[in-house]
């Protein structure tokens, strides 16, 4: 590709030659016109007519060169092909088109104008003036030839040696101006007047022919006409009449305006090719400028725009490195530069995606790992773990839990949940995925045989702390369910019999003093056997006492559960305990609207009662209770707070089993019963770890 | 650039051929007569005159117009070379220039001869004038001394009379075609 710098200076170059072309054809032109009227000079036509031909060349060369580069350019079906086509014809059109009439009309409009410089009339004054002249030379003319004809014959009658007197003489009576006598070779006999120049060789040759000279012209030293004929065979005569100086002026007149016209008529055909060929270069100049110009501009306009389209396509074929190489201040530049600047963000945005496409990679690759450990993780675990998403739909069994619940491998998850021998746990997993971390025990009975479980549920959160799921975990806590029991019961037995050993002591004392009373016949002995057996009947009592409860523990009536409004049972519990502690403040939290709950109202009173009491208690009569009931994820959550001591830490683990007590005369049975009842209802109840101010507690019930 | 040259060339080419295309027949045209040549006093001496020139009305019309009209004869010597081009040993312009005076019906004819005027004859009618203008006579065209001695050389010869136009509007003179004998050198 040529250099734009180069393309420049070329344009200059040719630029400046038109110019100075120009303007030496303006100047030939006009010295020419002036020199072709009197010389016919050609050096102006042959400067036209070449700088024509080169012209009509050159543009003939350029259009046959467009017409070619744009057949090729269509047929190879290159972008702007048709477009440079068309602006090109649209200017080459454009400017031939008012170049070929104009230059039409001026040929017309000169050829007339010359037509009426060499009309009939002016050519008739002329030739009619010239004829005059001719005429009157013709008269002067035939005059002297024959007074010279006149004087020769009188010459020829007297002797040759008398003729040169006889010419001297009749020079006087004649009027003639001039007399020459002379032989054939010029040797003058006679010169009158003496001074005047006799006739040359030619007039002399011309005197001795038979017709003799017929009325020369001399126009030096003046005017003159002269006529001669020979005398004989070796002399001649001619005479000479000066020409009359104001005819001899008019005729000059007449002849010189006629030699102009003549001349300017015999140049009519140069001077018409003259302005032909002139107007015809303009014409071809301002074509060829037209095709110039058009070429030039189709170029400037169609290069950019096939350089867009060029871009458009590398661009498409994802080229987005491509930068179109034009530079131009006007809008097509603008419209350059905005595309290199839009395919430039563009690359730089398919660069940030690139690099955002291998980060995603490089998490999503992370994420699979870490996927993979925790798949990895969740196959080997010997923990039984079930995740639920936000529907409570099961998303993943680990082997531990499959073969816990007895899912034959290849089976879908959603089986567990429709399995009716895992009612109890469905009733667990099937719950809300939402719940707080929770753990309970259930006892599963199927193909072998009762196994007991232990349920943990944790609800997954987003990091804003939206839930997403839950996670499961399954433990077999039969064996260890099964030791607790037997250590439980050994702790049963144990202070059964330190229950009963107890009162044993002073059951025996009492008898050993009335037996003592009686063998000494005391006095007191009445007294003693009173004291006794009252003892004895008090120790007996408690004892019974401790039965009964024991009793009651073990056999909890059936829980019945119907739906019910926790607030009106929180009220009805509350307010039995306002009036009988006016000491004991009961604050109570309470929503205006809740939903029902399933529950066995007289259990949940008796939960409620053990928990006003326990605190009542605690608090020795005096304090404050609050009790608050909200709904969070799907469940009723119920908070007790009193402002007593409080449990130990180490007590709270162990405080909602069977016989342990923080309070002296305690049975250890009331929160057992409270979290036995519970369970009954699929709640839960647990020590507010949070609460600092007292004992707290939160109960949990499925809504 | 060099496809535009060769492009640029043809195109030249085939403008030069449509204009010999266009050029008139010569059949009729004025023509060299009587070409002679001979040594005279150690000289190539040369005679010819143009034929087929006085009776052309373009040329009767330019002279009576009262224009300047130039006759231009071209002599050559030339000396054949084989396989080579031919040597132009010398070459003499004789212009003749004819002008006609309206007022006296007289004819002045220069002699110019190489650019320098060597005679000038005035006459009083159209065939002196023809006689005085047409023909040249006894014109050295070099030296026997410049020439081989025994050897062959051609003498052509040409006149031309007017400007005339082909195609319109390209000037073409109105010229006899090269005429040319061989003579030897003593």
């Amino acid at each position: 590709m040529r250099r734009p710098g180069m393309r420049r200076a070329w344009t200059t170059v040719a630029a400046a030659l038109g110019l100075m072309g120009g303007v030496a054809g303006l100047w030939l032109l006009r010295r020419e016109v002036r020199a072709d009227a009197a010389e016919g000079g050609g050096a102006l036509l042959t400067a036209l007519s070449l700088m024509n031909v080169l012209l009509l060349l050159t543009l003939l060369f350029v259009l046959f060169r467009q017409l070619i580069k744009g057949f090729l350019e269509w047929r190879r079906q290159r972008e702007g092909a048709r477009f440079r086509t068309r602006l090109l014809t649209t200017f080459v059109l454009l400017g031939l088109a008012p170049s070929l009439l104009l230059f039409v009309g001026a040929i017309q409009l000169f050829e007339s104008t010359v037509d009426r410089w060499f009309q009939l009339p002016v050519h008739g004054i002329s030739s009619a003036g010239q004829r005059m002249v001719d005429q009157a030379m013709d008269m002067v003319r035939d005059q002297t030839y024959r007074q010279a004809v006149a004087l020769a014959a009188q010459l020829r009658q007297v002797p040759e040696e008398l003729r040169p007197a006889l010419a001297r003489h009749l020079y006087g009576y004649g009027g003639l101006d001039a007399v020459f006598l002379f032989d054939r070779s010029g040797r003058l006999l006679v010169g009158i007047p003496e001074k005047a120049p006799g006739p040359d060789a030619y007039k002399v040759a011309k005197c001795f022919e038979p017709q003799g000279l017929k009325g020369w012209i001399d126009l030096a030293p003046r005017p003159t006409v002269l006529s001669g004929v020979s005398l004989d065979s070796g002399t001649a005569l001619a005479v000479g009449a000066y020409l009359p100086v104001d005819l001899f002026e008019q005729a000059r007149f007449i002849a010189e305006n006629n030699q102009e016209f003549l001349k300017a008529r015999s140049q009519r055909r140069n001077v018409e090719i003259t302005m032909i060929s002139s107007f015809l270069a303009l014409t071809l100049a301002v074509t060829f400028a037209a095709v110039w110009i058009g070429t030039r501009l189709s170029r400037e306009i169609s290069i950019p725009l096939q350089l867009l389209l060029e871009g458009t396509r590398e661009v498409s074929r994802g080229n987005l490195s491509h930068q179109i190489p034009y530079e131009a201040r006007d809008e097509i530049g603008q419209v350059v530069g905005s595309f290199n600047r839009m395919i430039r963000d563009l690359d730089t945005s398919q660069r940030q995606l690139e690099r955002s496409n291998e980060e995603l990679q490089q998490i999503g690759a992370s994420a699979e790992r870490r996927r993979r450990y925790i798949e990895t993780l969740m196959e080997t675990l010997p923990i039984a773990v079930v995740s639920f998403g936000s529907e409570g739909d099961v998303r993943m069994v680990n082997p531990t839990a499959r073969e816990l619940l007895g899912l034959e491998k290849g089976d879908p998850p959603q089986r567990l949940l429709a399995r009716p021998e895992w009612g109890a746990l469905r009733e667990v997993l099937s719950g809300p995925p939402s719940r707080d971390v929770a753990s309970r025990e259930v006892a599963l009975s199927g193909r072998n045989g009762q196994r007991i479980l232990s349920v943990s549920t944790t609800a997954l959160r987003e990091a804003e702390g939206e839930v997403f799921g839950s996670l499961v975990i399954l433990e077999d806590i039969t064996d260890l369910s099964r030791a607790q029991r037997i250590a439980a019961w050994q702790e049963v037995a144990r202070r059964l019999a330190h229950e009963i050993k107890n009162p044993l002591t002073p059951i025996r004392l009492s008898a050993q003093r009335i037996r003592k009373k009686v063998r000494d016949r005391a006095d007191d002995l009445e007294a003693a056997v009173l004291d006794g057996t009252t003892t004895i009947e008090r120790e007996v009592e408690g004892m019974m006492t401790m039965v009964n409860e024991f009793s009651r523990f073990a056999r909890l009536p059936e829980t019945h559960l119907k739906p019910g409004s926790l607030v009106s049972l929180i009220q009805d519990a509350a307010s039995t305990y306002r009036t009988a502690y006016t000491k004991v403040a009961i604050e109570l939290d309470l929503p205006a609207q809740f939903p029902a709950v399933r529950f066995d109202w007289e259990q949940m009173h008796r939960v409620l009662k053990n928990l006003f009491e326990n605190a009542i208690e605690a608090m020795e009569m005096a304090g404050t209770i609050r009790v608050s009931l909200a709904e969070v994820g799907g469940t009723a959550r119920l908070t007790l707070h009193d402002t007593g001591p409080g449990v130990p830490k180490e007590a709270r683990t162990r405080l909602f089993l069977p016989y342990y007590s923080t309070k002296r005369k305690g049975t250890g049975l009331g929160l057992a019963i409270v979290a036995r009842v519970l369970e009954e209802h699929g709640g839960s109840i647990r020590v507010d770890e949070a609460y600092e101010g007292g004992a707290g507690f939160v109960i949990t019930l499925p809504l | 650039m060099t496809r535009s040259l060769h492009s640029l060339a043809a195109l030249a080419v085939l403008a030069v051929l449509a204009a010999a295309w266009a050029v008139p027949a010569r059949a009729t045209g004025p023509y060299v007569s009587g070409l002679k040549a001979g040594f005279e006093n150690q000289k190539l001496v040369v005679s010819f005159g143009v034929g087929a020139a006085f009776d052309r009305e373009d040329l009767r019309e330019a002279i009576s117009s009262t224009r300047t009209v130039t006759l231009t004869f071209t002599v050559e010597a030339v000396k054949h070379r084989t396989a080579w081009k031919n040597k132009t040993l010398a070459r003499r312009v004789v212009q003749r220039r004819v002008t006609f005076d309206n007022l006296t019906r007289q004819y002045t004819v220069e002699t110019l001869v190489d650019g320098q005027q060597t005679g000038r004859v005035v006459v009083g009618s159209w065939e002196e004038m023809a006689a005085a203008a047409g023909r040249v006579e006894g014109l050295a065209v070099t030296g026997v001394a410049d020439m081989e001695p025994s050897a062959t050389y051609s003498v052509r010869a040409k006149v031309r009379l007017l400007s005339g136009f082909t195609l319109w509007i390209i000037p073409w003179d109105v010229e006899t075609p090269w005429v040319s004998l061989e003579l030897n050198t003593p």
